[in-house]
């Protein structure tokens, strides 16, 4: 029998070695599975896989993942975005530096209603982008403000991520989801205020004269524009009103949700069947793609539990005599890294077994550390040189380096760490709005 | 010889096709029944006993059924970024040992499942559900997905030429 921190490396080296070879994750994770099942129990241990990985898919949370991707995708797809847009557009008044104004509230509703920053990246990348260096932005806080304002994505709720970690780490989604609100939203104000000073330092970095960026709303206009935003909050109640108010769970707000988008989309006139089948095909493939590498991860903590690895790291961590707060940063620390190089979800189903039984000896408030958690590895997404949101943006635009692009996102790393600072000092801005909901 | 081969090529790819499209119903069968509890249980007072059950049926299901497509479009989520800067022999050869552990590992999995599900069968086993049901009527998706997918990693590693296999189908993650 191998000590058990022979069996830990060598479960972690292997998937790395796959990972770094291109192999999908979950067959990076299924290779790693069999051949430790047979080297630890042997072949008798095989129908504790297949056991295992039917469990994994069977659990109803699950269920939202696939909702909430055809929630998004319907509202994608059905272009009801783009009124979203153009209304917001018009609600942000004449102010300097409008359109870093415009990123933030932007990138904060698009990543409520999609759940994924790599794809709030690109379409902002895209659609504001190039508008915003016309009109004399700088380059560089404008992509800063872009990536980082998508990144806000995963925590304002309803995330992916956080029902994925939620899931694994055995915490309240519907906690955990909410716990994203006020942190998201201090984030955003965080990077306006950011963005305010370096004007403020050197006003070249925003348009002087705010007229020519846009004439003054009328009053019609801005009823207009909130008119047709209106339909909006059938989404939004339909999934936040439903949970906070207790009539659904998550997984069934999701659904719920799904009926929203529909409606949503119907009112803009902007629903067909050819549409709706299209989402539904690709949040299917998107979820089979998601839930399968969840499958297989589940197996490897249970071999790692087996194995008495999970057992012996926690006993080592509990007793290396180092204070929370210093436990707490390296825990932090760990996946930030990781994430710079491996995919999030890859970082999420490695790390979570081996932290959960660590935060529950350590004391930890669940819904407060998985959700530094949450943000730290969104974090990590936009993290140089390898953060994979970098990559979404840098794909749309082309006219900008890849070294841009990391000097771009510098100010906004600092910036997030500042916001988890906040978080860490004051517990009651992740823990808060949860503990309303009981 | 190839003829065959080919046959065999296509009726895979409709299978795998029409898989993804009973997986797609299984989505739309879980908005139906999620929205039909929440309707049931808040404006009739009626919860029903059914619905938590068969999401998660229908969910298992789906998934597996879905697996083989993104299997064939090279949809799985995979960290590229040194198999990018490789040379083109070198990655390319990566590429094939990955899609050769893929088949072994894909073909071991569905092999265990396979037996497993035999096991279920044989010895009556039922899902441990209000609703409950033989569990091979579900495990046996899994059985499915993982046996398509195998041999997708088969046909990723000997390409036969045309587009799809070529990688040329589908983004990798």
């Amino acid at each position: 029998m191998m000590e058990w921190y022979t069996t830990l490396l060598l479960g972690i080296a292997i998937l790395f070695v796959l990972f770094l070879s291109g192999a999908p994750i979950f067959l990076a994770f299924l290779f790693a599975i069999l051949t430790g099942v047979y080297v630890v129990i042997g072949p008798a241990g095989y129908p504790m896989f297949a056991n295992s990985v039917l469990d994994t898919v069977s659990i109803t949370s699950l269920a939202s993942i696939p909702l909430f991707l055809l929630m998004g995708e319907l509202l994608f797809r059905s272009g009801t975005m783009d009124v979203l847009f153009d209304s917001i557009d018009k609600l942000v008044g004449r102010v300097r530096g409008r359109q870093y104004v415009l990123v933030v509230i932007l990138s904060a509703v698009f990543g409520a209603l999609s759940g994924v920053a790599m794809a709030v990246a690109a379409m902002l990348g895209r659609a504001i982008m190039p508008g915003m260096v016309a009109r004399g932005y700088d380059r560089e806080i404008a992509a800063g403000l872009i990536v980082s304002g998508a990144s806000l994505a995963p925590i304002i709720p309803p995330s992916l991520l956080a029902i994925i970690v939620g899931s694994i780490a055995d915490v309240s989604i519907a906690k955990l989801l909410i716990a994203g609100v006020l942190p998201g939203l201090m984030l955003g104000g965080i990077f306006l205020l950011y963005v305010y000073a370096c004007i403020a330092l050197r006003p070249s970095r925003a348009p002087g004269n705010v007229t020519d960026e846009r004439a003054d709303a009328t009053a019609g206009e801005i009823t207009m524009a909130l008119l047709r935003m209106l339909p909006f909050a059938i989404v939004i109640f339909s999934v936040m009103g439903f949970i906070l108010l207790g009539i659904a769970t998550p997984s069934e707000s999701a659904a719920t949700g799904v009926l929203g988008a529909l409606i949503t989309a119907a009112i803009y006139r902007n629903l067909s069947l050819r549409m709706i089948w299209d989402s539904v095909m690709a949040s299917i493939t998107v979820s089979a793609m998601i839930l399968a590498i969840m499958a297989m991860s589940k197996m490897f903590t249970q071999l790692l539990a087996f194995t008495g690895a999970t057992y012996q790291l926690v006993d080592l961590v509990a007793n290396l005599g180092y204070g929370p707060l210093t436990m707490l940063v390296i825990m932090l620390a760990v996946p930030f890294v990781l994430c710079m190089f491996i995919d999030t979800i890859a970082v999420i189903l490695l790390t979570i077994p081996i932290y959960q039984p660590v935060v529950t000896a350590l004391d930890f408030d669940p819904v407060w550390f998985w959700l530094l958690f949450l943000i730290n590895i969104t974090l990590g997404a936009i993290t140089p040189p390898f953060g994979y949101t970098l990559f979404a943006f840098k794909a749309v635009v082309p006219d900008m380096s890849m070294s841009e692009v990391y000097r771009a996102v510098w100010p906004f790393v600092m910036l997030f760490l500042l916001g988890m600072a906040v978080i860490i000092a004051v517990p009651g801005i992740a823990t808060w709005l949860p503990e309303q909901v009981g | 010889m190839t003829n065959v081969l080919g046959k065999l090529r296509a009726v895979h790819d409709w299978l795998t096709q029409a898989a993804a499209i009973l997986a797609a119903i299984g989505l739309i069968c879980i908005v139906a029944f999620y929205v039909f509890e929440v309707v049931t249980r808040y404006v009739f007072n009626a919860p029903t006993a059914w619905v938590s059950d068969f999401v998660s049926y229908t969910l298992a299901a789906s998934v597996f059924l879905a697996l083989p497509k993104v299997t064939r479009d090279r949809g799985h989520v995979a960290v590229t970024i040194l198999v990018d800067i490789l040379p083109d022999r070198i990655a390319g050869l990566t590429q094939l040992v990955v899609s050769l552990i893929g088949f072994g590992c894909l073909s071991l999995a569905s092999w265990v499942s396979l037996q497993e599900n035999i096991r279920q069968y044989t010895k009556g086993i039922e899902t441990l559900a209000i609703v409950a049901i033989p569990q091979w009527w579900v495990s046996s998706f899994i059985t499915l997905g993982l046996a398509f997918s195998a041999l997708y990693m088969l046909r990723h590693a000997f390409p036969s030429g045309n587009a799809d296999e070529n990688g040329l189908a589908g983004s990798a993650g």
